[in-house]
């Protein structure tokens, strides 16, 4: 018999709702682990639609890629630690530069942006699983693709060797040929459709998805920053979509898009770029400042003050950040009046990031501190990134920028800002969550001197970087002469390389140490308010026992202490989800989620194929297209389940 | 030709420990230096970086002090009420919502400060200083910058490369635009970098105030040498200025012994004459630079090597070894043709 | 952890319409990711004009109105059938009613196509003449892919509903395939405003 028999609605009586008795719990339970369960060996890891296995290989997988961004830099540092030196010649160096970028920004930052919101976010608004499992799992697939196919270019000497922003002519057909830019567009292609695939996920489980309850302005900051951040993501990647698709068919089939011979212009790679790469940076920025309210809040005990100013500043920011890529064209022959503009709006984005650092410190300031090592990144986060957005706000002059742009300044400037700005905060939310999701507590002590290691190696290598650019360095050089006076510095900034790896040696061996002697978790060891922590570490299959009802912004402060209000009546048989109203949360329909299935798997394999074949001929977007039909008419082919309660359509009688 | 590497680790550490010390003082001094300013838009701009760096230090003190300050406070203030054990008491709440006022209310002022000094010193920037300026075009290339002294005379027009002669106080009007793919010309004691962009053209200006030589650098990724593309903007008096100018309008003049009238016919009858110009011969090549006055500049392949004869001959030797990439190839040659054209080579000032 | 049941679900429909649809905000935020593609198509054909004297540049003809206006024409049509499927399956009418207003669809859908290689001839220009020629077919082979991606789910759940059997959740799939398919002719307003008409203008 369906539970809610049992149970009939009782909002409108006097007395509390009734507690869910103990055997009734332990009934659900096993009926949920039985129909959940996720199917185990290869199989089921390769048909897995579960957003918590799809996330943490995300993760994994990200931060794999962010040890081999962290060689390349290693190496790039290796050569310029002496003037003239013979570790790389220029060719490789051009390519491991390129490598580096590309990698730190395509292969980690936003995936890994995304695939801690792809965990967190259905959790801490109370369902079961994102909007389309499905859909979900071939998301990770083409950015394993997209990866998988820089890396083997790569190591056969065919890697990508343009910048990671690949400026044309120098990545067109005439001045690069061969088939390294071809590789790199291509990897844009799989990784852009994840970061696509990522944002309509959070977005559609936000928006219809959330506890009853938790209307709009009880959504955790958190959560609001990954949503505003996947809104970011659907206007901005289309321009690099168009773009990397215009470079293609140059490079492929002779278009003129970037050919000034034929009226093509060199300036539209630029801005079509930049207006995908500006607002890039904001969209691996603003979930880190989700972590930051998620950490501050945890650790002080405090809920964060000025919420919605916090909220209006995300969204400031996100508004703001498309009307500012301008800035990274001052040096080309733009109108004055118009780079004015830009720089203005360049500044006024530095003021939403500073009403969200006041409001930090006023929390904190209200709060009872607790030094663990992820609120000790979060200081870092405050001491770096700060750095970095001031002189960010100096690049945004004209005058100074002409003087520092494409120099060292300039990398100095970005390093504060992704790694201040968004590595601290990410590793803050590393130890944050590692509890939930492994049910283990990382080693504090080990978690401090990650901390300081990195801090100190952060700013051991970077800090003098802003001295170099001043000096006259310019970015991308393979090498620099002795009379330059560069060489000095420069070996500084190499040393401080040797810290940050350190710290990345400390941060693996604390995730694998704790794996099996790191204390156990519990449900909630930090005390945190958001739902996420109402559930066992690491969280069932089907995430919470029953859907929470959500009644303030900190839901787990807000509940009677060792009670939470709970909605009954989804079914147990089925991967079952609520779907509630968007303004307020009110239930609105039951929803079922789609199960495990090879076709993602599939559409990857096939996809991904013809997207490596477009490398080498436009023929491969065809093949695309039609095994891509084949697999979605699959996915999409209505299946009626067994015991379904909607009923059949009805026929018309002859 | 270096040290063994822990020599060099332990001096650069050394020296490292110095520079941080002496920041400032290293900057500021020298050579290709954005804070080494020699003329008027440079000088503003050092100066905007003054201003900028001392309004940006003190927010940053700022900040972080009340940061320091609230965990400080934070950490001694006793527990508080279980009721208010998750928010802020109402009287708390006021200062907050002061204290995050007040730093709004800052940050809006400071950037407003900020946009209107850096808007100000960009349009002062803008307005070419001086009447009557100096006019050269620079073209760029895969990687050597083509400089051009253009005059409505054609027997007047200078070509050279990688190194551009200018009277001192007076302005000097670039137009530029590139051959291939996008470079930057950037000389950072005399001016911000503009790009040179295929397809479209560029202008950028300058005055040197001082007599020097400055160096510059191309600032844009061009491909594989981009790190060996410098040149030399060399400020003198407008009486020298001008005798170098009479000096590179000449033809290259015929060699009279027999050495160097070997070398010509070394270089006229060999490879060279395929991409390099030298006027006054039937050399015509414009692939590379034009070499009519070669032995005059200061360095060899824009900016990588100084002007000598041992250098100028592994460059044409093997410049592949010198500046990998580099569209020109090797050259064999023996011994003694070798000797013969350097010493014309030499002549060529 | 003590549970307290305040609210009971069992009752509630298990399938939606329009915005209370999760799959219809997938739909939607697709078309917004299309939209911006669009968009940032038309910005760089008008961006590209300013590189040339005349436009379309010299010795190419402007492109033919004939063909792309019955194209047009067409698919505002087809809209009219789209919407009765969607109205039908709103209302739960039998699927094979639902079925045969998508086919009509689809069949104006295949007309589409096939006007779309006679109006690519029509531009008079090849993908790699020039940058107008790039640009211009870009635009009709993007929206071409629409095209042939709208009809071909549209034959889809066609298929679906004269086959079944068919749940009534399985109506959502019609409405939201309206959805798309109002922007795949809207879009294709738009663009051919761009293409065929300001280009006589600018």
């Amino acid at each position: 018999m369906a539970y809610s028999e049992a149970l009939p609605m009782r909002e409108d009586t006097p007395e509390p709702p009734p507690l869910i008795t103990v055997d009734v719990e332990n009934d659900v339970r096993a009926k949920l682990s039985a129909t959940w369960r996720e199917k185990s060996g290869l199989w089921g890891w390769l048909t897995s639609t579960n957003h918590k296995s799809i996330a943490k290989r995300y993760i994994i997988t990200a931060l794999i890629f962010f040890a081999l961004g962290g060689l390349e830099a290693g190496m790039i540092r290796m050569q310029l630690s002496r003037p003239e030196n013979r570790f790389v010649g220029p060719d490789l160096y051009n390519q491991i530069f390129t490598m580096h970028g590309s990698t730190m920004m395509f292969l980690f930052a936003v995936p890994v942006m995304e695939a801690v919101g792809l965990y967190l976010v259905p959790l801490m608004v109370g369902t079961r699983n994102v909007a389309f499992p499905r859909l979900n799992a071939l998301g990770y697939w083409m950015y394993l693709g997209g990866g998988v196919l820089l890396y083997a270019a790569f190591f056969m000497n065919t890697g990508p060797d343009a910048g990671w922003f690949a400026y044309v002519p120098l990545s067109g057909p005439q001045f690069t040929p061969g088939k390294r830019v071809d590789v790199w567009a291509q990897m844009i292609t799989f990784t852009e459709i994840a970061a696509l695939i990522g944002a309509v996920e959070i977005i559609t489980t936000v928006f219809k998805q959330r506890a009853p309850g938790m209307s709009l302005n009880r959504i955790p900051l958190f959560v609001w920053a990954e949503v505003i951040t996947s809104f970011m993501i659907i206007f901005a990647l289309p321009a690099i979509v168009i773009s990397s698709t215009m470079l293609a068919t140059d490079r492929l089939i002779d278009t003129h898009f970037f050919n000034p011979a034929e009226g093509g212009d060199a300036l539209l790679w630029q801005h079509l770029f930049w207006f995908f790469g500006h607002p890039e940076v904001y969209i691996i920025f603003i979930p880190a400042l989700g972590m930051v309210s998620s950490v501050v809040e945890t650790f002080t005990q405090r809920r964060i003050f000025g919420y919605p100013a916090m909220v209006l500043s995300m969204v400031s920011t996100a508004f703001l950040g498309f009307g500012l890529w301008v800035h990274h064209m001052f040096a080309t022959p733009l109108p004055q009046l118009g780079q004015s503009f830009f720089t203005a709006a360049s500044s006024a984005i530095s003021i939403p990031s500073g009403v969200q650092i006041f409001c930090w410190i006023a929390t904190i300031w209200s709060g009872r501190p607790r030094f663990t090592a992820s609120f000790m990144f979060v200081l870092g986060f405050f001491f770096l990134f700060i750095i970095g957005g001031l002189t960010g706000v100096m690049v945004a002059s004209v005058p100074y920028d002409l003087q520092v742009h494409d120099t060292f300044f300039v990398v100095a400037h970005f390093h504060y800002v992704l790694l201040g700005g968004a590595v601290f905060p990410l590793w803050a939310g590393f130890y944050l969550w590692y509890p939930k999701l492994t049910g283990r507590m990382l080693s504090e002590r080990l978690g401090k001197w990650n901390f300081w290691l990195f801090f100190i190696g952060m700013n051991v290598t970077f800090f003098p970087m802003h001295i170099l650019g001043l000096m006259g360095m310019p970015r991308r050089v393979y090498t620099y002469l002795p009379e330059m006076g560069w060489g000095g510095l420069n070996a500084l900034a190499s040393l401080g390389a040797v810290f940050i790896v350190a710290s990345g040696v400390v941060f693996v061996v604390n995730v694998f140490r704790s794996l099996s002697v790191g204390a156990p978790a519990g449900d909630n060891p930090w005390n945190a308010p958001t739902l996420e922590w109402a559930t066992s570490s690491p969280p069932p299959s089907y995430n919470h026992l029953f859907i929470p009802v959500v009644e303030g912004r900190d839901p787990l402060w807000d509940a009677a202490p060792g009670e939470l209000s709970v909605v009954t009546g989804l079914r147990t048989d089925r991967h079952e989800g609520l779907v509630t109203s968007i303004m307020d949360a009110i239930p609105e329909r039951r929803y079922e989620f789609k199960k495990e299935t090879i076709l993602p798997l599939l559409l990857a394999v096939f996809g991904g194929g013809s997207i490596v074949i477009a490398i080498f001929s436009p023929w491969g977007v065809t093949i695309g297209a039609i095994f891509t039909f084949i697999i979605l008419a699959c996915w999409f082919w209505p299946t009626i389940s067994p015991d379904s309660d909607t009923p059949l359509a009805r026929r018309r009688l002859p | 030709m270096t040290a063994k590497p822990n020599f060099a680790w332990r001096n650069a550490f050394t020296r490292c420990a110095l520079c941080y010390a002496a920041l400032t003082v290293i900057a500021c001094s020298g050579f290709q230096s954005a804070l080494d300013p020699k003329g008027p838009r440079a000088e503003a701009v050092a100066k905007l970086h003054w201003t900028l760096t001392s309004i940006a230090t003190v927010v940053y003190v700022m900040v972080i002090g009340a940061l320091v300050y609230a965990l400080w406070r934070a950490s001694r203030r006793p527990p508080v009420p279980e009721e208010h054990h998750y928010h802020e008491t109402p009287e708390q709440a006021a200062v907050m919502k002061r204290g995050v006022i007040i730093g709004l209310s800052a940050t809006v002022v400071i950037m407003l400060t900020f946009v209107v000094v850096s808007v100000s010193t960009g349009s002062t920037l803008a307005k070419v200083g001086g009447d009557k300026p100096l006019r050269i075009d620079v073209v760029g290339h895969q990687w050597w910058w083509e400089v051009k002294y253009d005059d409505p005379d054609p027997h007047n027009i200078v070509n050279t490369a990688n190194e551009i002669h200018v009277p001192v106080g007076r302005p000097v009007l670039i137009k530029m635009t590139s051959t291939d793919v996008i470079h930057s010309f950037w000389a950072p004691n005399l001016a911000g970098k503009k790009d040179l962009i295929p397809g479209h053209e560029t202008v950028t200006w300058f005055r040197a105030d001082s007599a020097g030589t400055y160096r510059g650098q191309c600032a844009e990724f061009c491909g594989h040498q981009h790190a060996k593309m410098a040149f030399y903007v060399v400020a003198e008096p407008r009486l020298e200025f001008e005798k170098w100018l009479d000096q590179q309008r000449q033809e290259a003049k015929t060699p009279t012994d027999s050495l160097t009238q070997t070398g010509e016919r070394v270089f006229l009858s060999g490879t060279c004459a395929m991409c390099h110009t030298i006027s006054g011969t039937g050399a015509g090549g414009t692939v590379g630079p034009d070499l009519t006055h070669l032995a005059s500049r200061r360095t060899i392949a824009a900016g990588t090597l100084p002007m000598t004869t041992g250098n100028l001959a592994g460059w044409i030797l093997d410049p592949q070894s010198i500046k990998p990439g580099v569209k020109m190839p090797p050259n064999q040659i023996d011994p003694q043709s070798l000797q013969a054209l350097l010493a014309y080579l030499g002549t060529l000032k | 952890m003590k549970r307290r049941a305040v609210l009971d679900v069992a009752l509630l429909d298990d399938h939606s319409f329009s915005y209370r649809a999760p799959i219809w905000w997938g739909n939607l935020l697709m078309i917004f990711i299309e939209g911006a593609a669009f968009a940032l198509m038309v910005v760089t054909y008008y961006y590209l004009r300013r590189n040339f004297n005349t436009w379309p540049p010299e010795r190419t003809y402007l492109p033919d109105m004939g063909v792309s206006s019955i194209n047009v024409v067409l698919q505002l049509i087809s809209v009219a059938p789209m919407w009765y499927a969607a109205k039908l399956a709103f209302a739960h009418e039998p699927p094979e009613e639902v079925g045969r207003w998508l086919m009509l669809v689809v069949a104006f859908g295949i007309a589409a196509i096939i006007l779309r290689a006679f109006e690519l001839r029509g531009l008079h220009t090849r993908y790699d003449s020039n940058a107008y020629g790039s640009i211009t077919w870009m635009i009709l082979i993007t929206h071409l892919a629409h095209l042939i991606a709208g009809s071909l789910e549209t034959l889809l759940i066609a298929l679906v509903m004269f086959k079944g059997p068919v749940e009534r959740k399985h109506y959502t799939d019609t409405t939201v395939m309206a959805v798309y398919w109002y922007f795949v002719v809207g879009s294709w307003v738009a663009l051919w405003l761009v293409v065929f008409v300001s280009v006589r203008f600018i």
